[in-house]
């Protein structure tokens, strides 16, 4: 077991020059790049936390504002049911109204309807009775419809009950004979004497031509009338026409 | 058989010669220093390392981590010396299984060498920390009688360490030697391979040994670390 000094001194040489070297080279190196690591992962790990508080915060912004809108969406949907169901009720309002406007115009359309076609069935159906009996006078009896119907006018005069013949008689009015048709001389002359014979009365007789008369014949004066006519016929036929419109009319409906 | 390298000269002029154990020192700082180099020039600190420098961090950061728990004190200051001391001799012992290699820590001058240079480095740590006044008080401790024993105490650790490293790592080799004349084939290769564990755990404990003995000198008005640095001589 020997030491050879010189060797030792060199050696302790060695030592301190490695020492010094590796300081330089490898524990100087690595400890700055792992302090320089450790210091950007710091600075991440804070960047992170930066981000995330930020992030946080923002979150709780957002969360805030929704609950915010959820809230507003809720009132306007609340007010927009109200507003539609107001809506709904005024379009309804209005719709029965139109509804109702058309059914009246409707019915009174129907109405001039059937009272047009009466009116015009009136005028047809005297115009048939006219030309029917007419014809059916002028075959068995060999006579004409305004002579029977004169017939009938004077035998009524006859007829007539006493209350009615002494106001006739003391009248001093002018006395209207209306006829639906116009009365040749011969007639006239016979209904005049047919007057002056039941009344007994100077007053005078003055002959008008009336259509609203239909097919007839009146005497009127001082508010007394004696007439024939085929009105009261007539309005039979329209009540019975319009029962039956009506009949059908709530069948159809 | 030669017992230390320091008997193989290469070169000689005069009373200077350079011997195996010079020459294979410098081997090995020139490994040591050129693979720092090669590897520290291009560090990175990205959060993928390359394997290289992987390595020497968990080196550096392993020796850190000792130096702390062994000193109780920051490794920083010790990290160079220390560092240096545990990756020498770690590197020389295990280059001794490469065939033809002379590790230069089974010559007593570099045991020797690396033992003075502890010694030398306590004191200096010391003062260093704690100023002249303080560290030579340490030496009259209890009482002034112990002057004498705490110096002897101080000198026969010196002795200590270096004997154990130049012992350890000489009779291996030693070893290895007369095993290899006796069984040829399979006794040496065991040798080896527990030669790796033996002078892997002698770097460790010089290191170590060496803190322990700044950390003592430097320790005076840190808190006292009773569980971890037991007094007294810390034979390996």
């Amino acid at each position: 077991m020997q030491i050879d000094w010189l060797t030792v001194s060199a050696q302790i040489v060695n030592f301190l020059l490695l020492v010094w070297l590796l300081k330089h080279f490898l524990y100087g190196p690595v400890i700055d790049a792992m302090d320089r690591r450790q210091q950007a992962i710091a600075d991440n790990i804070a960047d992170a936390q930066q981000r995330e508080q930020t992030a946080q915060s923002t979150m709780e912004k957002y969360e805030r504002k929704y609950a915010a809108l959820e809230k507003d969406s809720a009132t306007h949907l609340q007010q927009a049911e109200a507003d539609a169901q107001q809506q709904r009720q005024q379009l309804m309002t209005q719709a029965r109204e139109d509804v109702k406007q058309q059914r009246d115009l409707w019915q009174h359309g129907l109405k001039q309807e059937q009272q047009d076609y009466l009116k015009n069935l009136r005028k047809t159906s005297v115009k048939v009775i006219q030309d029917t009996g007419r014809k059916v006078l002028g075959e068995l009896a060999d006579t004409t419809l305004e002579k029977q119907i004169i017939e009938v006018f004077l035998l009524r005069l006859n007829k007539l009950d006493d209350t009615v013949l002494q106001t006739l008689k003391e009248t001093t009015e002018v006395m209207n004979v209306i006829s639906a048709f116009e009365l040749d001389t011969d007639t006239k002359q016979k209904i005049r004497q047919s007057i002056g014979d039941v009344i007994n009365n100077s007053t005078e007789i003055e002959f008008k031509v009336s259509s609203d008369l239909l097919c007839g014949i009146s005497l009127q004066t001082d508010g007394y009338q004696v007439d024939w006519n085929m009105q009261g016929h007539l309005q039979q036929l329209d009540q019975q026409l319009l029962a039956t419109l009506d009949r059908e009319s709530e069948s159809n409906a | 058989m030669s017992i230390t390298p320091d008997s193989t000269i290469y070169w000689q002029w005069g009373f200077l010669h350079i011997n195996a154990t010079l020459a294979f020192t410098w081997v090995v700082m020139i490994l040591l220093v050129g693979g720092s180099w090669l590897i520290t020039r291009k560090l990175t600190i990205e959060a993928e390392i390359p394997r290289w420098q992987n390595l020497l961090e968990v080196l550096v950061t392993g020796i850190q981590a000792q130096i702390k728990e062994v000193s109780g004190q920051e490794a920083a200051r010790y990290l160079s010396f220390i560092g240096t001391l545990f990756i020498f001799i770690l590197t020389s012992n295990l280059l001794e299984l490469i065939p033809g290699f002379v590790a230069p820590t089974g010559s007593l001058s570099t045991t020797t060498a690396l033992a003075i240079s502890v010694f030398v480095a306590v004191p200096l740590f010391g003062i260093a920390n704690d100023g002249v006044g303080a560290y030579l008080k340490q030496y009259i401790e209890p009482t002034p009688l112990m002057l004498p024993f705490n110096i002897i105490g101080e000198l026969t650790r010196t002795i200590s360490l270096a004997i154990r490293l130049y012992g350890n790592i000489m009779s291996g080799t030693v070893i290895v030697g007369i095993l290899l004349s006796l069984t040829p084939f399979f006794f040496p290769l065991l040798m080896q391979l527990l030669g790796l564990i033996t002078g892997t755990v002698q770097a460790y404990i010089f290191a170590m040994l060496s803190m322990v003995y700044i950390a003592s000198a430097t320790s005076a008005h840190e808190q006292p670390q009773p569980d971890k640095i037991p007094k007294g001589d810390q034979n390996g």
